[in-house]
C-alpha cells in the first residue's frame, strides 16, 4: 500500500548511544499522505525513531531517507532544504518562552528566510497574516503578541502547531505530543495533526503512548519495543492481546 | 535530556568558584594537598624577609602622620576640582567604552567559544571538524584572558603612544576574553531543545542561533555588562597610573608633588565612583536575578542611561581610530616583533628572573592568606542575617563600610601607600593586595553567609543549644567549604593583579617587566611575559585541583 518513492525510509536502521542499543534492525517505508502511529513502552525507542526521521540523530548502522535524501551524509546545505519540508512537534513543545508568540509561530519558516530577513522580523514581525491564519486555525488567534512564558501547556502545544502550519511541510512529525497535555486537549490536538494531514495530504508520523488514541485516528501502527520494530499493520488488525504483550513487562533475568 | 535551569544573574565566575562546594571525595588526596598548601605558604611567609635594607623606613613615618592628616581636609581649590572632574569623566568614559568593546568582542568570542555552536545537532565529519573548530577558537581566547589589563596598557603603550585608544583597547581586549567565556558558558547552559527544533526545521544555525538561544542569553549578557562596568572603572583608574589619563594619572601627578590634600581629593572621588557604579551595577542584577526582563523600569532605564553614557563618552574622548590604520603604527609594531623575536633574556639573568617569578608566587600567597583570615573574620560580623538588634545593626553596618572602603581602591593604589613607610619588596606588594582582595573576598563571604540554609541552625537553636555552640556546629561547616572555594578562585585573581603591584615597585615579574619595557629590551620583556602566563596557568590548575578534591 506504500507509495513507490516513500516519504522517509528506513533500511536496516541501527542506532547505538555509548552501550545502550536503541533501535537495532530496523526497516520502514513511509509514503506520501499516510498517518501512521508509532507506540510501544517507555524506551522502546520511539523518540529516537522520531528523531532519526526529522536528522536531529544519525543512525550508527544502515541508512535514513527523508524525502530522498540521506540526511545524515547529505551535504549541509541539501539537508537543510529538506529539513525545511518536515515539520517537527515535541512533547516538551521546544518554544522559545522569551519569545512573543508571533516569533514562535515564525520560527517555523526561519529555514526559508535569510539571516537578516529573520533578525528584522524579531523587531518588526515579518508575515503577521500567515501566523495570525495559523492561530486562528488552531484556535488562539488573542495570543499573538502574548510572551510565550505566559501561556499554558494546552496553548503552548497549539503555538507549536501554529508554527507548523506555517512551515507548510510535506510531512509532519510529532514526538508524544499530548504526554504532557490532560486528555481533552490531547484529543483536541491529534484531532488537529489529522485534520491538517487530511486536508493537505501531509505525512504524518507521530508517537504516542496512548493506545486507544493511536487506534482510533490513524490508518496504520508500528509498535516498536526494545529497539525493534514488533509490528506494523492497520488498526483493524492490531488485536488486545498484541497491545498486551506489547506492554507486558520484561521478563526478569 | 532535561531542561537546564535558567542560570542566575551573578556572574558566572562566582558561580565557577562556588561549585566546587561540598562532596566527601579523597582524604588522601585532601590531606596532600593540604601538607603542599602549608609548605607553599610558610615558604612564602618566610620570603617576605626578601628586601634589600630595612623593611620599614622610620623616616616614612612623618610623611603617613601628614597623608593621613590631610584625609580630613581633601583640597576644595576650585581649579584643582575642576580638572578632578575633568579626570573622573575620562575615568568613566575609558571604562565606558572598554566595556563596549569587551562586550563586542564577547559577543562575537562567546559564540565561537560555545559547544553548542559547533557541535549541536552535527553528525561524524562535521561534528569532529566542528570539534576541531571549538578547541581552536578557546585555545586563541587563553592568551589574551591570561594577561593583565595593566601590562596590555604598557604594551600598547610602546605601539600606540599615549592616545586614549590604549586604555579603551587595554580594557575591552582582556575584558572581552574573559565575557567570551562567560557567555560561552551562558549560551551552553541555554535550554538546547529550540534551537535543535529550528535546525530540524531546516534553519540555518546563524538564524537558529539568533531565535533560539539569544532571547535567553542576551539580557543575562547584558547584566554581565554592568557587572565588567563596575570592575572597568578600577581598571580604567589603574591604567591612569601607567599615563592613560584620568584618576589615575591625577593621583599619580599629586602624590609625586607631595600634596596629600590633592591625593585625599582623587581618592575620595575614586571611592564614590566606585561606590556608585557598584551600588547601579547590584541594582541591575538584583533585578535581573528576580526576573526583570529589559522592560523593567530599573534595567530599562540603566540600558537607556548606558547607551547615553557610551556616545558622551565618545565624544568626552574624541577617539581616534585613524592611528590603527597609520602605517607608522604598523612599522612600529614590525620593529618590536623583529626585536622580540626570538625572545631571549637581555641584560636579565636566569637566577633574577627566577626570583622574580618565586617573589610573585610567594606574593600572591601571602596576600591571599591576609585577605582570607581577615574576610573569614569580618564575614560573620557582616551578615544581616538574623540582625535584629540596632547594635547589630550597627556592627553590620561598620563592617560593610570597611569592606567597602578597602575594596574601592585598586591594589597599586594601597601599594603606593605601603610604599611610603616600606622597602620596595615583597610584603608592601603582598599587604596591598590583600588588604583589597580582603574587602572583595568579604563581600563575597558575607553574601554567601546570608545565603547559608538557616534550618539546621534554627533546629539547633530550638533544641536550646547555646549560640556560641550553634555557630560552631551548624554555621562554621556550612560556611567553610564555601570560604575555601572562592578562597582560591581570589587567589586566581590575586596572582594576575601581583604583576600590578609589581609595575608600581612593589618586586616580582610586574616590575621586571615594566624595567624591561622601560629599556625597549623586548626579547627580555617576551620572556618575562611568557614567564607571568605560565606562571597564571599554573596556578590556575592548582586551584582547580584543590577545588576539586575538595567536591
Amino acid at each position: 500500500m506504500t507509495a513507490p518513492d516513500p516519504v522517509f525510509g528506513l533500511c536496516g536502521v541501527g542506532l547505538r548511544f555509548r552501550d545502550t542499543l536503541a533501535l537495532d534492525g530496523c526497516d520502514l517505508e513511509i509514503g506520501a499522505g499516510e498517518r501512521v502511529a508509532v507506540i510501544g513502552p517507555s524506551g522502546a525507542g520511539k523518540s529516537s525513531l522520531i528523531a532519526l526521521l526529522n536528522g536531529t540523530l544519525a543512525p550508527t548502522e544502515g541508512a535514513v531517507t527523508a524525502l530522498g535524501c540521506d540526511l545524515a551524509r547529505a551535504r549541509a546545505g541539501a539537508a537543510r532544504r529538506v529539513r525545511r519540508q518536515i515539520g517537527t512537534i515535541h512533547q516538551h513543545f521546544d518554544l522559545v518562552e522569551e519569545l512573543r508568540v508571533v516569533h514562535n509561530v515564525n520560527a517555523g519558516r526561519l529555514g526559508h528566510w535569510s539571516f537578516w530577513r529573520a533578525a528584522v522580523s524579531l523587531l518588526r514581525p515579518q508575515g503577521v497574516h500567515d501566523v495570525r491564519g495559523a492561530l486562528e486555525r488552531v484556535g488562539i488567534p488573542e495570543k499573538i503578541e502574548a510572551r510565550t512564558s505566559t501561556l499554558s501547556g494546552g496553548q503552548k502545544q497549539r503555538v507549536a502547531v501554529a508554527r507548523v502550519l506555517v512551515q507548510q511541510p510535506r510531512a509532519i512529525l510529532a514526538d508524544e505530543p499530548i504526554a504532557s497535555l490532560d486528555p481533552r486537549l490531547g484529543a483536541e490536538v491529534i484531532e488537529l495533526l489529522t485534520g491538517v494531514s487530511a486536508e493537505l495530504g501531509t505525512t504524518l508520523v507521530t508517537s504516542l503512548h496512548d493506545v486507544s488514541m493511536a487506534l482510533g485516528r490513524f490508518e496504520r501502527i508500528v509498535a516498536l519495543r526494545g529497539g525493534r520494530i514488533v509490528f506494523d499493520r492497520p488498526p483493524s488488525a492490531v488485536s488486545p492481546g498484541d497491545v498486551d504483550d506489547l506492554y507486558a513487562a520484561e521478563p526478569a533475568s | 535530556m532535561t531542561e537546564t535551569i535558567r542560570p542566575p544573574s551573578a556572574p558566572v565566575e562566582l558561580r565557577e568558584a562556588a561549585a566546587g562546594v561540598p562532596g566527601g571525595a579523597g582524604r588522601r588526596a585532601r590531606r596532600l594537598w593540604g601538607g603542599a598548601l602549608l609548605v607553599v605558604v610558610l615558604a612564602s611567609v618566610a620570603a617576605t624577609g626578601w628586601t634589600q635594607g630595612p623593611l620599614l623606613r622610620p623616616e616614612g613615618l612623618g610623611l603617613v602622620g601628614d597623608f593621613l592628616a590631610a584625609a580630613v581636609a581633601p583640597s576644595t581649590d576650585a581649579a584643582f576640582l575642576e580638572i578632578l572632574a575633568a579626570a573622573a569623566v575620562t575615568t568613566v568614559a575609558y571604562a565606558a567604552l572598554g566595556t563596549v568593546l569587551s562586550l563586542v568582542l564577547g559577543l562575537v568570542g562567546g559564540v565561537l567559544s560555545s559547544e553548542v555552536w559547533w557541535l549541536e545537532g552535527r553528525h561524524g565529519a562535521a561534528r569532529r571538524r566542528g570539534a576541531v573548530g571549538w578547541a581552536t577558537v578557546r585555545g586563541l581566547l587563553v592568551l589574551p584572558r591570561a594577561i593583565h589589563e595593566v601590562i596590555w596598557g604598557l604594551v600598547l603603550l610602546s605601539i600606540l603612544g599615549l592616545t586614549p585608544l590604549v586604555a579603551v583597547l587595554a580594557i575591552g581586549i582582556p575584558f572581552g576574553a574573559v565575557t567570551a567565556k562567560v557567555f560561552a558558558e551562558l549560551l551552553d547552559e541555554t535550554a538546547r531543545r529550540p534551537f535543535r527544533a529550528a535546525l530540524a526545521a531546516g534553519s540555518p544555525r546563524t538564524t537558529a542561533l539568533l531565535y533560539a538561544l539569544m532571547p535567553a542569553a542576551w539580557s543575562d549578557l547584558l547584566s554581565y555588562g554592568f557587572y565588567r562596568f563596575e570592575c572597568a572603572i578600577r581598571s580604567a583608574a589603574i591604567l591612569g597610573l601607567i599615563g592613560a589619563g584620568g584618576l589615575g594619572f591625577q593621583l599619580a601627578l599629586s602624590l609625586q608633588t607631595l600634596n596629600y590634600r590633592e591625593v585625599w581629593s582623587v581618592l575620595y572621588a575614586l571611592i564614590l565612583l566606585s561606590a556608585a557604579t557598584d551600588l547601579w551595577s547590584s541594582a541591575v542584577r538584583r533585578r535581573r536575578a528576580a526576573g526583570g526582563r529589559p522592560g523593567d523600569r530599573v534595567i530599562g532605564g540603566s540600558l537607556v542611561a548606558g547607551a547615553v553614557l557610551v556616545v558622551g563618552s565618545l565624544w568626552w574622548v574624541q577617539l581616534d581610530l585613524s592611528v590603527l590604520t597609520a602605517a607608522d603604527t604598523w612599522r612600529q609594531v614590525l620593529l618590536i616583533v623583529e626585536d622580540a623575536w626570538p625572545p631571549g633574556l637581555g641584560t636579565t639573568t636566569v637566577a633574577e628572573l627566577v626570583q622574580a617569578a618565586l617573589i610573585t608566587v610567594a606574593m600572591s600567597v601571602v596576600a591571599i592568606v591576609i585577605a582570607f583570615a581577615g574576610a573569614s573574620a569580618l564575614a560573620f560580623p557582616g551578615s544581616a542575617a538574623g540582625a535584629r538588634t540596632p547594635g547589630r545593626w550597627l556592627v553590620v553596618i561598620v563592617t560593610r563600610a570597611v569592606l567597602v572602603v578597602l575594596r574601592a581602591l585598586p591594589p597599586p593604589v594601597w601599594a603606593l601607600l605601603f610604599l611610603f613607610v616600606m622597602a620596595p619588596g615583597l610584603l608592601p606588594g603582598a599587604l596591598a593586595l590583600g588588604v583589597y582582595t580582603l574587602g572583595v573576598l568579604g563581600r563575597l563571604m558575607t553574601e554567601s553567609v546570608e545565603n547559608l540554609d538557616r534550618r539546621p541552625r534554627e533546629a539547633m537553636e530550638a533544641q536550646g543549644v547555646a549560640r556560641p555552640v550553634v555557630f560552631c556546629y551548624a554555621v562554621v561547616p556550612a560556611a567553610a567549604p564555601r570560604f575555601v572555594a572562592f578562597g582560591l578562585y581570589r587567589w586566581e585573581v590575586t596572582i594576575r593583579e601581583t604583576v600590578v603591584v609589581g609595575v608600581v615597585g612593589a618586586g616580582g615579574l610586574g616590575l621586571l617587566l615594566n624595567e624591561q619595557l622601560a629599556a625597549f629590551a623586548y626579547a627580555a620583556a617576551l620572556t618575562t611575559l611568557a614567564a607571568i602566563v605560565v606562571l597564571t596557568a599554573l596556578v590556575d590548575v592548582t586551584s582547580a585541583g584543590l577545588r576539586r578534591s575538595l567536591r
